[in-house]
């Protein structure tokens, strides 16, 4: 078999699989089918590098497409990134007001401020407490915040709701 | 009463304001370490920081390879992906092609190869000692009836001659004059001192004694008197 049928091979086995972990990265459709694209093309000039079987191919694919990965986002193009993807169950983090009607000024200038005393209190915050709050606020999961920072999850629990009290307290009932 | 826009929005603020701050990501080797616990403890710390400033390559990071089951797409999909790239490829079915860049990359190393190689021959060529070898000549009167001639041998890009000149007559100074099969002078030397042991040391540029033969004549000069003193007959190979 040569290289290019060995490339070929390769290619149709796992171009789902890995166009498809770029989804589970949350990256636009067609853009997950550029960065598949970059991989394989990054895996062909590396082909003849790549010694073990077939079959245990992923660990040397994966190291490729988080390097695409990386490159793609450094190079700054998060623009199709869903902006909505926080997935909070706690009804006080999810209450949404409804929109306007027309522009405000006043809640305009309402918004930066509470804004401004949101980001001040977070930033305030231990770095635990911040660390898990940030991720959570990503749309990890509590396991996923826990593996993520190498931690339990019973420690990820404490320090969410050790986050959210401080948060309150400081922010109080203020807008 | 905290809304999720407000948080939406300091995140992206924290996020811009981490990465204006810490400019590049970790790298593949790095995040690969951090996941697999190989890190020590200060670049464990390090490396979690930037992964939370990048949070999508923190989720890349802990997204496990998807199952058969779960990677599905359209076999035509996976079709019009593969022509597409192999059209990027150049993939024919046969052998390997190379990349242009590729193909530019083993041009340019040959290329330094080659001119490493001359540049370092050419350094050792100027390191090598240049001894000249002495090449004694016998007259012809002295050589007698044998040999006619002296060939001369290379040693660089000169002749180191030792003529011997026999007699007791004593000159305040010496010339040499080589003339060609045409009796035509191709070198004359300026006045040359005679040594202890009646040779002399005289040193001809290669560049002046083409193949040919060739008579090296030794005068004697006293004043403006000049004395032939003796011939000797060479070949240049």
């Amino acid at each position: 078999m040569t290289s290019d049928e060995r490339f070929e091979a390769i290619y149709r086995r796992h171009y789902a699989r890995v166009w498809r972990y770029y989804r589970t990265c949350r990256v636009a459709d067609d853009e997950a089918h550029d960065l598949a694209q970059d991989t394989f093309k990054r895996f062909y000039e590396r082909i003849d590098l790549f010694r073990g079987q077939d079959e245990a191919i992923w660990p040397f694919l994966e190291k490729i497409a988080l390097n695409v990965f990386r490159n793609w986002l450094r190079a700054g193009k998060t623009a199709k990134r869903s902006a909505n993807i926080v997935e909070l169950d706690d009804p006080e983090f999810t209450y949404e007001p409804p929109a306007p009607e027309g522009p405000d000024y006043a809640d305009r200038e309402q918004a930066a401020l509470r804004r401004g005393r949101l980001h001040q209190a977070i930033a305030e915050l231990p770095k635990g407490q911040k660390d898990c709050l940030r991720l959570w606020i990503e749309g990890f999961t509590l396991e996923e915040i826990a593996r993520s920072l190498r931690i339990t999850l019973d420690a990820v629990k404490s320090r969410l709701r050790d986050a959210r009290k401080a948060l309150r307290e400081r922010l109080g009932d203020q807008p | 009463m905290i809304m999720k826009s407000d948080l939406q929005a300091v995140l992206d603020e924290l996020r811009t304001e981490d990465r204006r701050t810490r400019l590049e990501p970790p790298t593949a080797e790095e995040m690969l370490a951090y996941r697999a616990g190989e890190l020590s403890g200060e670049e464990e710390g390090r490396v979690r920081e930037l992964l939370i400033c990048w949070p999508e390559l923190l989720r890349a990071l802990m997204t496990p390879y998807p199952d058969d089951d779960a990677a599905s797409l359209p076999a035509e999909v996976v079709e019009r992906q593969w022509t597409a790239m192999r059209s990027q490829i150049g993939a024919t079915g046969g052998g390997r092609v190379l990349s242009f860049r590729n193909a530019l990359t083993a041009v340019a190393a040959t290329l330094a190869i080659v001119f490493g190689g001359l540049l370092w021959q050419a350094k050792l060529e100027l390191r090598r000692p240049r001894t000249l070898l002495p090449q004694t000549l016998f007259s012809d009167t002295q050589r007698g009836s044998g040999k006619t001639e002296t060939t001369l041998v290379v040693h660089g890009d000169a002749y180191l001659l030792a003529p011997v000149l026999g007699g007791e007559q004593t000159f305040e100074t010496y010339r040499f004059e080589i003339v060609d099969s045409a009796n035509q002078p191709v070198w004359k030397s300026d006045g040359v001192r005679r040594g202890e042991d009646d040779t002399f040391a005289v040193l001809v540029p290669r560049a002046f004694l083409p193949p040919g033969r060739y008579t090296l004549i030794l005068y004697g000069v006293n004043g403006e008197r000049r004395e032939q003193l003796e011939r000797y007959s060479l070949r240049v190979k």
